[in-house]
């Protein structure tokens, strides 16, 4: 028993020193959509044109982010000709289906000239118009439109852990898409298979020394 | 909830207890390395997950600069391949992380019979590496064949491709650690060769 109780204390320790377990608590991933867009500034964006570089008018910036229940986007408009965010239609195609979607914009005060500022959006399933979603945009003198939003897994799947692939294609900006997806190394089969080895020859062993036995 | 995990953690630690008396090792490898996987996915995998992602995302970001192929955002835990018309967002969630493969391979080295404890330290810390660096090395796969062939290629690198690689290199060190010293160390009694004069 103390044998045993070494060596879990050993194997903890052991964890514990290769793991940095202060960083578990450091949420670096939070997208706040509020109307403001700095925490969009450090994460990649893809750009959306029609045409082929160098011949494109407009480049628009856009960013797909998830996490284990929610897709947030971020869409910067072109600095030329068309940099106003109006409503948008856009699909999400993921391995669990593909759902389409409309941005719906609130308009923005026009109390003063120019109109600039910032407004809600709000986003409709294509399929029956509900509200699924919400967001803003800003619009902002000599700056093109930023627009953010998010949209729940959820009206994609009924259980969103099962989306591994989602890709964004917003067809009024360009014909790119932005993908974003996981890797993962299907672990539980990589561990049987390991595991079979490991104890294969222990399990033969075992067999063969009962077999003798008898 | 919590009071059922703790003890259903004392039943097993008895069970533990009571086939180390009984020198079932078998069993008591079976049971232990199954039961303490358990334990650690219920208590330790939510703790240990993301900063192994991270970690993972920053290593892989190192290749990915010196190859000038992808971007790391380790803060997100996310490999960004951009290259012409495609790009690809390579999300490292716990499935990617290998902190499954490294918490089996753990559980199933300190229940194994062969080794005593310092031998079990060092081939965890060895084992835990391997792991490690054949994870970077299949995400490094799987984003330069993105970077050359486009996104296209992307089933065939994450679902074959890469995971050929990673099994090969896991099934590797399985063998070394496990299989090979049990047929090194299992006794097979004394032998002689026949007297070739008689």
């Amino acid at each position: 028993m103390k044998k045993f109780f070494v060596r879990t204390m050993a194997f903890l320790f052991l964890l514990m020193l290769v793991v940095p377990l202060p960083c578990f608590a450091v949420d670096y991933g939070a997208i706040q959509i509020d109307g403001y867009y700095d925490d969009w500034e450090d994460k990649p964006h893809t750009q959306v044109y029609y045409g082929t570089i160098p011949n494109v008018s407009e480049i628009h910036l856009v960013s797909l982010f998830r996490d284990e229940t929610r897709v947030y986007i971020h869409v910067k408009m072109s600095e030329n000709n068309y940099s106003e965010f109006h409503n948008m239609y856009f699909s999400l195609y993921t391995n669990a289906g593909t759902v389409s979607y409309t941005a719906i914009t609130e308009p923005l005060s026009e109390k003063k000239k120019p109109v600039v500022g910032t407004a809600g959006l709000t986003v409709h399933l294509q399929s029956n118009w509900n509200i699924v979603g919400t967001g803003y945009y800003t619009r902002a003198v000599g700056e093109s439109d930023d627009a953010e939003f998010v949209i729940p897994l959820s009206t994609i799947s009924s259980q969103p852990a099962s989306i591994t692939e989602i890709s964004l294609k917003i067809v009024e900006l360009g014909s790119q898409q932005i993908f974003c997806v996981g890797a993962d190394t299907a672990p539980y089969i990589g561990i049987a298979i390991c595991a079979a080895i490991a104890l294969g020859p222990g399990g033969y062993y075992y067999y063969r020394r009962k077999k003798d036995q008898c | 909830m919590l009071a059922l995990q703790i003890i259903a953690f004392i039943v097993w630690i008895y069970v533990i207890w009571v086939l180390s008396r009984t020198e079932l090792h078998f069993f008591k490898f079976c049971l232990g390395s199954v039961g303490l996987f358990f334990f650690l996915m219920i208590w330790l995998q939510p703790l240990m997950t993301q900063p192994l992602t991270m970690a993972v995302a920053a290593a892989s970001g190192v290749l990915g600069d010196f190859s000038g192929m992808y971007d790391s955002y380790y803060k997100y835990s996310i490999l960004f391949i951009s290259k012409d018309t495609a790009a690809i967002s390579l999300s490292i969630d716990y499935e990617c992380s290998g902190v499954i493969e490294i918490m089996a391979f753990s559980c199933m080295l300190w229940f194994f019979p062969l080794y005593n404890t310092i031998e079990k330290l060092i081939l965890n810390s060895v084992g835990l590496i391997v792991i490690f660096c054949a994870n970077i090395l299949r995400l490094f796969i799987i984003c330069t064949l993105i970077y050359f062939f486009g996104n296209d290629i992307f089933y065939f690198a994450h679902t074959i491709f890469g995971r050929i690689i990673f099994y090969l290199l896991s099934i590797a060190l399985y063998f070394y650690v496990f299989t090979r010293p049990q047929i090194i160390r299992q006794k097979v009694g004394d032998f002689t060769y026949g007297d070739s004069n008689q």
